[in-house]
Parts: C-alpha cells; sequence; structure tokens
C-alpha cells in the first residue's frame, strides 16, 4: 500500500478512506517507538465516537497506549486477526496490522488531516 | 570464562510439582479424637469435589531444600547494596524481626475482647502518635495495608470532606513526576487527575498551578521529596494556593526518609499525607508485601478516618485504657478486613524507639549525605538533568550512554552483574533514560565507594565494549528474559506434561 | 546508632568532597522558616535489650490461645503452621528482597509467586490466579470491580451472608464509584435465593460467600444456575481448606473466585498481614488486578519467571487504573505456599475432614445442652451458630473468666441474633478442649437458671 493514499494524525494514526469507510491504524514511526505489541483491544461495531476520542488501546509489554479516532463516525469492524497476533501491527502496520474500521460522519473531515510528507516532517521535529 | 558458560553451570530449579512423588507428606496431624466424618453424607453429594486438588506430595527436607534453592537466585539487602529509587531498600533490623514473632503478637485474635489485647492496642496507639509527632498530623489510621490503599483511603477522605462541606468537587491535581499510583488512586475515589508540569528546575510549576486550580480543585497530590530527589521549595506557596480555592494539600509520604527531624509536613500546611513503614521505618519489603501505608491528618479531617479508631480513655471508666471506637458517623468506613497489618507495625514501633528522636533526624541527614556524595561522584559519568544538592535521592540519564547504543535498561542490568541492585530505571517519566538512585543511610562510604567505582566502570564499559553492557547480565541464573513471550502465550500455572 | 554506618570523620570526609561546608549546605533548598525546630517528640533510643523487655511487656498484656481455649473465628482462624514455613520466610534472601522488578535476580521470590499462582488454580479450578492481594475483604473489592468492568453494568448485589468485613470494605471502596450496592437478605442463614433472583435483572456482579459467614454452605448449584443465565458475573468468596472436600467455584458457575488464605500457613496476629487470592478463567486474565507471574525463557532456553501482563496494573496505567493494589502480600503468599507443599494432596484434606468433624462433634454436643440450640439447620463446614436463652456477651464474659472464649458475637454483626455466638473449631482442638466449652456453657445456663 503507497502511503500517498494515506492520511495521519498528530497522535500516530493512519487513515485510508474506501467509499464513506475508513480504515485505521497506527504508523510505523509509533509501533517502532512502542516495540512488540502484544495485547489489542478491539472496539464494538456500533460504538459512534468523536473525532479525538480513545477508539481503544494497544499495549505493548511494559505500556498501554491510546488510539484516538481521527475523525468521527460510527465503528463498524475491527480487525479480528489482531486478537491472535498482535504483532501484525508491527510486522505490517499499514496492512494487515489494521485496527479499526469506521463509518466516517462526514468525509470531508479528512482533509483536514496531515499528508504523508506532513507526518513524516512531524515526526522528525 | 564467558558469562555464559559461567551460567551453564547453574541448575534450572524444578517446580515444586515436578519433585513431587506419589505418597510423600511433610506434615503430620495427630489422630483424630472425634469421630470421623463422610464428606458425602455431612455435605451432600452435589456440594462435593470429585477430585482432590492436584497438590504436590513431597517430605519436609525436600519442601526446605526446594524453597532455599529458590532464595538463593534473589538478591537481597542482607546481601548488597539496593538502591532503588522511590522504595528506601535500608537495612531492615533483626530485634524487629524477633519481637515480630512473640506469641502474644502473633497468636492473639482479632476479635479478642480489648480487656484482652490492651498491649497490641496501646502499641497501635503509641505508634499512630509517634507517626504524628514525627509529621505533625494530629491524628493518624494505621489500617491502610499498603501505600496504595494509603492513597485511596486519604482521596476518600478528601471526598468525604468535600461532600461533608456541600460539593464533592471534581479534580485533584498532580505533578507529571508523580508515581502512577497517585492518578491512579484518585480516579478510584471518584476524582479526575490534572496533571501539571514540572518546571526546568524538577519542580512543580508554581505560575501555572495558579492557573488551574478553581473551585472544583479538590485537592493536589505532592511527593516531597519529588521523585527527582528535589525538596518543592515553594510549597508554601503552592499549599496558599489550593488552600486558596479551598482545595486540600495531600502529601504522598514515599520519601519521607528525606524529612525526619527536618521537616514536619503537618507543620508546613500539608493537611493529609500516607506513611510508607516498609520503607521510612525500616520493616522487610518481603520480596513485595506485605507492607503498612498509615493515613494522617490534621484536626479538620480527623472525622473521616476509616474507622475503628484506637481510642485512649486514661480514666479507664469501662476498666480498661484502650478501646476501639467504632462510633464514627463521619469515617470512609474500613479499607482493610481488620486494623491492618499489624506485625509491620510492630516492627515500625520498635524501629522508632530504637532510634529516638535524634536518631531518627541523623538516619535522614545520612541518607541525605550518602545520595548527595553518590550524585557528586556520578555526574562526570552521566547526565545528571537536575544539578541542585539533593535530597534523599537523585535521577540520572543514561543519554550520554544512549549514543553507544547502551540503554538505562543496559545499565541496569550490568549492575547485577556486580552483585549491585539496579537503581529504579524509567522512572520518573519526564527524565528520559532514567536511572534513578536511592542509597539510604544504612550503607557505609566503603558500599558507595564500591558502587561508583562499577557506575564508572560501566560507563567506560559503554563506551568502548557496549556488546557487554547490552548483553548484561551474563552472571545471574538466568540471562535476560522473554517478556513478549510470557505475555503472548500466557503460562501462570504449572501444568503437567 | 546501630543501624548507620557513617561516622563522624565519614561525614567530615564525604561533604568535603561534595564541596559543602556543613549537613546545612545540602538543604539549602529546603527554607529555613519550614524546618523543624529542636528534637521529635518520640521516645527512646533504646537498646536492643531495652526494647525487647518493652515488647515483651507488652506482648504479655495480650492473652492468647495456650493462655486460653478460643473458638474465635469469623474469617480468621488459628491454625498449627508446621515449623519450617518460618524457617523459610526467615530467610533474608525473600524477606529482605524488594518487589522482584530485576527478574534475573529474583528467580526465587518469582518462581515461589509462579508455584502459589498454580496451587491456587488448583484449588479454584481457575486457569489463573494473581500473586496474592492485601487480604479477602479487599480480594473481594477487587473482585466486585473487576466483575462489574467484565459486566459494563453497575449494579452490584452482594449477599448479607458475605463476612461483615467485606462487605464494609466493599461499601468503601465503591463509595465514590458509579456502582451500586444492593445486599440480598438471607432465608434461613443462607442467602434468600427468590429475593437474589428477584433483584438479578440488569445486575452487575454478584458476591457470594461459600461457606458463608455462619459457616453453612449455600446453595451454590441453584445460585450459579440463575446469576449464569441472568448475564451477571458470580464473584464466589471461599475458604481455601474447604476446597479440599468441597466443589470448587469454576463448578458452579462463577467467574471470579477470591478468599482469605490466612488459615494456610499465616498467623492470625491480630489480623494482620492477611492473605487475598483472585482466580478467574484465562479470558478474563486482563482484567485481574495485581500482580501476575509468568513463565518464559532467557536467550538460551532456560526457563525463567518475570511479572507479566503488566499494562494491568495500576502504576502503568495511572488514571486509567480500574483497581487498587501496586504490591502483593508477597512474603505471606510465600508463606501459605510452604504450608501448602507440607500439607501436600494428603495433609490438605486430611486438614479439612478434622476441621470438619471436630466442627460437627462441637455442634452436636452443644445442641444436647439444655437452654443451647444450632440457629440454622443445614450443613456447616468449620462453623456454626449457637442461640442461648440470653444476650451472648454474658456467656462470653462469664467463660472468659476461666479461660475459655467461646466464639464471636454475632449481634456485633447481625441486629437481630444477640443471643447467638458463631463457634469456630479448627484441627487444634482437642475434644477435651471442645468438651470444657460444652460443660463451660452448660454451668453458666444452670447457673442464670435459664
Amino acid at each position: 500500500m503507497s502511503k500517498r493514499d494515506l492520511r495521519f494524525t498528530k497522535s500516530h494514526e493512519w487513515l485510508k478512506m474506501k467509499g464513506n469507510d475508513a480504515l485505521i491504524g497506527l504508523t510505523d514511526y509509533a509501533q517502532g517507538e512502542l516495540g512488540d505489541i502484544v495485547f489489542v483491544e478491539l472496539p464494538a461495531a456500533g460504538t459512534h465516537v468523536a473525532a479525538g476520542d480513545v477508539l481503544t488501546t494497544v499495549e505493548s509489554v511494559k505500556s498501554v497506549s491510546e488510539i484516538y479516532a481521527p475523525v468521527a463516525g460510527d465503528v463498524v469492524d475491527a480487525n479480528a486477526a489482531l486478537e491472535d497476533s498482535p504483532d501484525l501491527v508491527n510486522s505490517d502496520p499499514y496492512g494487515e496490522g489494521w485496527i479499526v474500521k469506521l463509518k466516517v460522519d462526514d468525509a470531508s473531515a479528512v482533509d483536514g488531516l496531515m499528508t504523508a510528507d506532513e507526518y513524516e516532517e512531524h515526526t522528525k521535529g | 570464562m564467558s558469562g555464559a558458560a559461567e551460567r551453564q553451570k547453574t541448575v534450572v530449579e524444578p517446580t515444586i510439582f515436578e519433585l513431587s512423588s506419589p505418597g510423600r507428606r511433610g506434615y503430620r496431624f495427630p489422630p483424630l479424637d472425634v469421630p470421623p466424618i463422610d464428606p458425602v453424607e455431612v455435605f451432600g453429594e452435589n456440594q462435593v469435589r470429585s477430585v482432590e486438588p492436584d497438590f504436590p506430595e513431597l517430605t519436609e527436607p525436600e519442601v526446605v531444600r526446594h524453597f532455599t534453592r529458590l532464595a538463593e537466585m534473589n538478591h537481597h539487602v542482607d546481601r548488597g547494596f539496593y538502591p532503588l529509587g522511590s522504595c528506601t531498600m535500608k537495612y531492615n533490623p533483626k530485634v524487629n524481626e524477633d519481637v515480630a514473632q512473640l506469641p502474644g503478637f502473633t497468636r492473639l485474635h482479632p476479635e479478642a475482647d480489648a480487656t484482652d489485647s490492651q498491649g497490641a492496642l496501646a502499641l497501635m496507639h503509641d505508634l499512630a502518635k509517634h507517626l504524628a509527632a514525627i509529621s505533625g498530623m494530629d491524628q493518624v489510621s494505621l489500617q491502610p495495608p499498603a501505600g496504595a490503599s494509603g492513597e485511596l483511603t486519604g482521596m476518600l477522605i478528601v471526598r468525604a470532606y468535600h461532600t461533608d462541606k456541600g460539593n464533592p468537587r471534581s479534580k485533584v491535581i498532580v505533578p507529571d513526576s508523580a508515581h502512577g499510583t497517585n492518578p491512579a488512586s484518585l480516579t478510584l475515589a471518584g476524582y479526575e487527575a490534572v496533571e501539571i508540569k514540572s518546571d526546568s528546575s524538577g519542580r512543580v510549576d508554581v505560575d501555572e498551578l495558579r492557573r488551574i486550580v478553581d473551585s472544583e480543585t479538590a485537592a493536589i497530590m505532592i511527593t516531597n521529596p519529588n521523585t527527582l530527589g528535589v525538596f518543592e521549595s515553594r510549597i508554601s506557596e503552592i499549599i496558599e494556593i489550593v488552600h486558596g480555592v479551598g482545595g486540600l494539600v495531600y502529601m504522598d509520604g514515599a520519601n519521607l526518609n528525606a524529612l525526619m527531624g527536618i521537616v514536619r509536613p503537618g507543620d508546613i500546611g500539608f493537611d493529609l499525607m500516607h506513611f510508607n513503614l516498609h520503607k521510612t521505618f525500616s520493616s522487610p519489603h518481603g520480596g513485595g508485601g506485605p507492607g503498612s501505608g498509615p493515613v494522617g491528618v490534621t484536626n479538620r479531617l480527623a472525622d473521616y478516618l476509616p474507622y475503628p479508631v484506637i481510642a485512649r480513655d486514661e480514666a479507664r471508666s469501662r476498666g480498661i485504657e484502650y478501646y476501639l471506637d467504632y462510633e464514627r458517623p463521619k469515617s470512609i468506613g474500613k479499607v482493610h478486613g481488620v486494623y491492618g497489618n499489624f506485625l509491620v507495625m510492630v516492627k515500625a514501633y520498635s524501629y522508632i524507639l530504637t532510634l529516638g528522636p535524634a536518631g531518627l533526624r541523623r538516619a535522614a541527614e545520612n541518607a541525605l549525605l550518602n545520595a548527595n556524595y553518590l550524585q557528586h561522584k556520578l555526574e562526570g559519568h552521566y547526565e545528571l538533568p537536575y544539578k541542585d544538592y539533593c535530597q534523599h535521592e537523585f535521577v540520572l540519564s543514561a543519554s550520554r550512554q544512549k549514543e553507544h547504543g547502551v540503554k538505562a535498561l543496559d545499565v541496569a542490568k550490568r549492575l547485577l552483574d556486580f552483585g549491585v541492585h539496579a537503581p529504579t530505571v524509567y522512572f520518573p517519566l519526564i527524565v528520559s533514560e532514567a536511572l534513578m538512585i536511592e542509597p539510604t543511610e544504612s550503607e557505609s562510604k566503603r558500599s558507595l565507594d564500591h558502587f561508583i567505582s562499577v557506575m564508572i566502570d560501566i560507563a567506560r564499559e559503554s563506551e568502548f565494549t557496549p556488546e557487554v553492557v547490552k548483553g548484561a547480565p551474563s552472571r545471574t541464573p538466568v540471562g535476560r528474559l522473554d517478556e513478549v513471550r510470557a505475555s503472548k502465550d500466557l503460562d501462570v500455572s504449572w501444568r503437567r506434561g | 546508632m546501630p543501624y548507620v554506618p557513617n561516622t563522624d570523620e565519614d561525614r567530615r570526609e564525604m561533604l568535603r568532597e561534595i564541596g559543602a561546608k556543613s549537613f546545612d549546605d545540602l538543604i539549602v533548598g529546603i527554607p529555613r522558616e519550614l524546618r523543624t525546630e529542636g528534637d521529635l517528640d518520640v521516645p527512646g533510643p533504646l537498646s536492643e535489650l531495652e526494647l525487647t523487655r518493652h515488647m515483651q511487656h507488652l506482648a504479655a498484656m495480650n492473652r492468647v490461645p495456650d493462655d486460653v481455649v478460643s473458638f474465635l473465628g469469623g474469617g480468621i482462624y488459628d491454625h498449627a503452621t508446621a515449623a519450617a514455613v518460618g524457617h523459610i520466610t526467615g530467610l533474608p534472601h525473600f524477606y529482605t528482597a524488594y518487589t522482584p522488578y530485576q527478574a534475573e535476580v529474583s528467580q526465587g521470590t518469582l518462581q515461589a509467586i509462579y508455584e502459589f499462582q498454580s496451587l491456587i488454580t488448583r484449588l479454584t479450578g481457575f486457569d489463573v490466579a494473581n500473586a496474592s492481594l492485601y487480604d479477602g475483604a479487599t480480594a473481594g473489592a477487587e473482585a466486585v470491580l473487576m466483575a462489574t468492568a467484565i459486566s459494563r453494568r453497575k449494579r452490584v448485589l452482594v449477599s448479607s451472608t458475605a463476612n461483615p468485613a467485606l462487605r464494609s470494605v466493599l461499601r468503601t471502596y465503591l463509595m465514590a464509584t458509579d456502582l451500586e450496592l444492593v445486599e440480598i437478605p438471607m432465608d434461613s442463614g443462607v442467602t434468600d435465593v427468590a429475593a437474589l433472583e428477584a433483584k438479578l435483572e440488569n445486575a452487575g456482579a454478584v458476591l457470594i460467600q461459600h461457606p458463608n459467614f455462619f459457616g453453612l454452605l449455600e446453595p451454590v448449584d441453584r445460585i450459579g444456575g440463575i446469576v449464569r443465565e441472568s448475564g451477571a458475573p458470580l464473584v464466589a468468596s471461599v475458604d481455601p481448606v474447604s476446597l479440599a472436600l468441597l466443589k470448587p467455584p469454576s463448578e458452579y458457575g462463577a467467574t471470579i473466585a477470591i478468599g482469605e488464605a490466612q488459615s494456610l500457613g499465616v498467623a492470625v496476629a491480630f489480623g494482620g498481614p492477611l492473605l487475598g487470592f483472585i482466580a478467574a478463567g484465562r479470558k478474563h486474565a486482563r482484567r485481574m488486578p495485581g500482580r501476575i507471574i509468568g513463565a518464559t525463557s532467557d536467550a538460551e532456553g532456560r526457563r525463567g519467571y518475570v511479572m507479566t501482563l503488566q499494562t494491568r496494573e495500576q502504576h502503568i496505567r495511572r488514571e486509567k487504573a480500574t483497581s487498587n493494589i501496586c504490591t502483593n502480600q508477597g512474603l505471606v503468599a510465600l508463606a501459605a505456599t510452604v504450608q501448602m507443599s507440607l500439607l501436600g494432596r494428603a495433609g490438605l484434606s486430611e486438614l479439612a475432614l478434622q476441621v470438619a468433624a471436630k466442627t460437627r462433634y462441637a455442634a452436636e454436643q452443644l445442641s444436647l445442652v439444655r437452654g443451647i440450640k444450632l440457629k440454622f439447620g443445614g450443613a456447616f463446614f468449620r462453623e456454626f451458630v449457637i442461640e442461648l436463652p440470653f444476650e451472648a456477651g454474658t456467656a462470653k464474659e462469664a467463660l472468659s473468666e476461666v479461660g475459655i472464649w467461646p466464639g464471636i458475637k454475632c449481634g456485633c454483626y447481625y441486629d437481630d441474633m444477640p443471643n447467638c455466638l458463631l463457634v469456630s473449631v479448627t484441627e487444634r482442638h482437642s475434644r477435651e478442649d471442645i468438651d470444657s466449652l460444652v460443660s463451660g456453657l452448660e454451668a453458666i445456663i444452670v447457673s442464670r437458671g435459664a
């Protein structure tokens, strides 16, 4: 997957639109900082979240990190594969390691997120 | 010989279950002198278990040898230096252990009448009084069984006080250098944590505090000296600001060892605090408990303390001097099933009496002296982010070593190879690659000098042979363990085959 | 000062090295006006000899079994502890060590706790147990927090036959949460199942004790059945000694088992330190409070133990934490582990059988006395309630004078039981001890003409 298709947040989530649905995951940079992911809590479908709300948490051996909703929407799905293989977030953060699928309330909100270049700049700073 | 080769000789101790052989027994009862029962007949078939619990079967020498072998794999205070920051790993005097084993204490049942437990009640009453004298608090409850429990108790008292005044309020302020139990405890007490940043000297940013307090501020929780080992020198202003909006000021007493005989929190305006008898007052840590976390309060909060309170009636109007007072309508209730960790109290009480007023002050002074001596000797070799004289502990950063790929964790693990326990690492969170060092007053200059030379050696190794440090420890019974595997393939109970 | 090695000469030299003129230089950060003037108002210093004498004096002011024959229980029991237990817990390797943060030099503590967890899972029938909690009462409160985190519902039902201390601590823990606490009344000394059923809708947790505070066996199959149907997690507070004989909580529908394990090798010690435990199914491991030890291996494949699932723990979760335990009762858990290892499979069963037989003998003999009746029917383990023809305190005081403590006054905890005593028996009681209780009570009843 090309990173050009993705949008990013300051809190290190990525988002990829597919119609009105958005896949959300943790960036490669963030997984590198966290180290081995040992658990991903999967949110229940149907939950509505506002932009900036806690979507779920991921755990490494000694830390818990929150995944925030980049935009508002309803949780429609979560990546069940992470139940047995949370390390997919490490090995394939932009692919098999996706975490939540969100039905986005307002697709235009996505335009407010960072581009790949902007995010790269952000992580350097 | 390489470390790994040295370790080859050590034998992994099997679990107690693997040592079991059918038919062996390690303990015998007197013959039953009443008619035996049949469980199925007495309890009913549907209540009785079908298979006995799969307990191991061993004789006494096998059991003793197993646990003695396990013991030998531990580092401990009696063996060597244990500079864990904020844990106050001081020496645990032997006489305290002995007196805590007196049958008059160990076999006393908590439901014994007050007439039959005057010795225990007197001890608890006086220990509370001594803790009050040391801290400047007015009343002390000994009930919380650990530090975190003391924090929860304190926060529930804060809540009860504000509720009594009409509004429980919603927020409690905690510095970013606080121990994680602080925000956890205030949350369980129904409050929202408001984090306040530290200023460049490592202290609470007083201007920021002024901005964030309001009528919803229930309290501030302050560790003083804080986890960076610095005294909050503007504490009077902090207290005034919080009192100014009607809030209370709570002291986390984890670092009280630095203050004994030097500063009494009650005198300078703290409203309540908890003590850690297992840190400041020398009761042993027991490999992680039992601790004891008494809570002290000023008079205006005394009504809210957990019940029962140990009360004294000098006139002995009911024939006894000490009794348990349950008539406390405003009390937050009980925080422990009984009165708290009594035997830990016995040890702390013995410690205070052994030291006396001058001894307590001398302990604090030497804790400070030892910490400053180490800080001074090590700052040329490791980054020291906060450079003032420290109190009883200080925080180094392994940031210079990180340039060679060596992290704080690696330094910690390498120390183990030299028979020294590691400092607290990666805490407080506001210092990167933190190494938090607390020597306590129990260490001699010789022991400190040994630690200094080992730390300097490790700094040198980090520069020239970093792989040795990164591969440490090599002389311990096991090498670094796979924590990812432990978390993923959860094995928390031994199973056959 | 016997515990501070630095001499005055050491101090001078160290201050010189630091570059400070005096100790006062080191505390320059403490404003002068905040410092304490003069000595602390505490006694001492005492020499070892003086201290020991003083402590012996205090200890002698307490009366303990051997001075008296005691039938006090109510959750804390005077069992015999094997001699080896104190010798192991007395090893400085265990008692002067800290929390096993550095696993490589803490394998002794870690493996011992792993074995403790393994023993608790064997007793309770669950897969996962933690490294211990402060006591049975706080374990109950923690289990309720855990259960409501699983169910995400707010109403907590607790049986009034559960230990009053546990219920009291539970009230404190829940007072600032949004959880609502409802007590379920009793019927003939056990949980009123109909009353429980009536309150079950949308309940977030149910807590029962089995055997309950009165020693009575609860109708656990019925309770487990209806609670399971309601979807609320069932928390069973259990007596580990009873589990040698009784069905483990995993088999009657409990989601979480908790209890007080003081009865396994730990002194009564005026009620502390005690030993709480908690166990549950594997799928709930991440919701369990406190420390958990897991087995793993090092790079060379050598088996070793670490603290695991640490992200559950409150010092890491900070304001997201849902429990209030940071440490455990390490040394107390070790004592219980050694005691359980010495008892072993046969010893544990024999202990439970002796307790059951002696309790039954005591109840039968007492019920033969004119004026005494057993308050409740139904099977019981280790304790039972008797009703006297007058206020129980009278009997307690009179018998105390002849060196017998007949039990706990139920009236302290239950308003409608002023004439009742909770009598508790362990393997320590000989037949003569029990007979002396029977004849003692009989004599008082006769003398009062009741």
